[in-house]
């Protein structure tokens, strides 16, 4: 994956961004070969007061996902959380739930897999 | 060496990009006086422009708007007031809809830090080398 690929992908997500009147200065875009991450708050500009519903985080995140090039998404996102492939907005997630999530994505930026290491912990466990 | 220009009217502003950019290797041209800013984005190869939004003698969605009549380089808006960008103006719809929705222009609300600083600039700075810098 070259430069030029990963800046394409950058693009095309400021432009899905930007016809979702999504605010632009509140999010930070890096591709690196592939890998997309975005981070920051998810707000609409000014003016366009009401705040994104779940289905417009869906929609953006669906054609962000769809985007040429992209082979690995992460979301850090401060108001939106995504559990289980659902977009929740973070008010209404549990504290104690919020921290094992973040802690989630983390890991998983970091390219751990913490699923299959659980799995893989019980299964030498087991093998005891 | 990348060159990029940023208009703004404050000198703190200009020191403190100057210092954080060209530390990491961008060459930084800078100037308080919009006309002068545009002369120079007319005669010069540069790669990036970053303007402040409020400034006295002309803002910076003029000079983004006289920019685009001649070149289509990467723009980032830097300021202080997210409110700049209210869609109750018809001056911002209209931007977003017709000059940003291209990809090309990104928004960095003061204060930042100079990592998030650096991830938008590195993320737009080449962006005209396939779009085509030419209008």
């Amino acid at each position: 994956m070259n430069r030029q690929a990963d800046l394409e992908v950058n693009r095309s997500v400021r432009r899905i961004l930007v016809r979702h009147w999504i605010d632009l200065g509140r999010l930070s875009i890096r591709t690196y070969q592939g890998r997309l991450s975005i981070r920051g708050s998810l707000q609409r500009i000014g003016g366009r007061d009401e705040d994104p519903t779940t289905a417009i985080v869906e929609a953006v995140f669906a054609e962000v996902k769809r985007t040429q090039n992209v082979q690995h998404m992460t979301a850090e996102l401060e108001n939106w959380t995504n559990d289980a492939g659902r977009w929740i907005p973070i008010e209404r997630v549990p504290l104690k739930e919020r921290a094992i999530i973040a802690f989630s994505q983390k890991t998983a930026a970091a390219g751990y897999d913490l699923d299959k290491e659980l799995k893989e912990d019980q299964s030498s466990e087991e093998d005891k | 060496m990348k060159k990029i220009l940023s208009i703004d009217d404050d000198p703190a502003m200009l020191k403190c990009l100057k210092q954080g950019l060209e530390s990491q290797g961008y060459e930084l041209h800078v100037t308080d006086d919009p006309d002068e800013g545009l002369r120079i984005l007319k005669e010069e190869d540069i790669d990036l422009a970053l303007l402040d939004v409020y400034m006295p003698k002309k803002d910076g969605f003029q000079i983004y708007n006289e920019l685009r009549q001649f070149r289509k380089i990467p723009v980032l808006f830097v300021t202080a007031y997210p409110r700049a960008f209210d869609t109750k103006s018809n001056e911002v719809v209209e931007m977003w809809q017709n000059e940003f929705a291209d990809g090309t222009t990104d928004i960095i609300y003061k204060p930042f830090d100079l990592k998030t600083l650096l991830e938008k600039v590195e993320g737009l700075i080449d962006t005209a080398d396939y779009v085509g810098d030419e209008v």
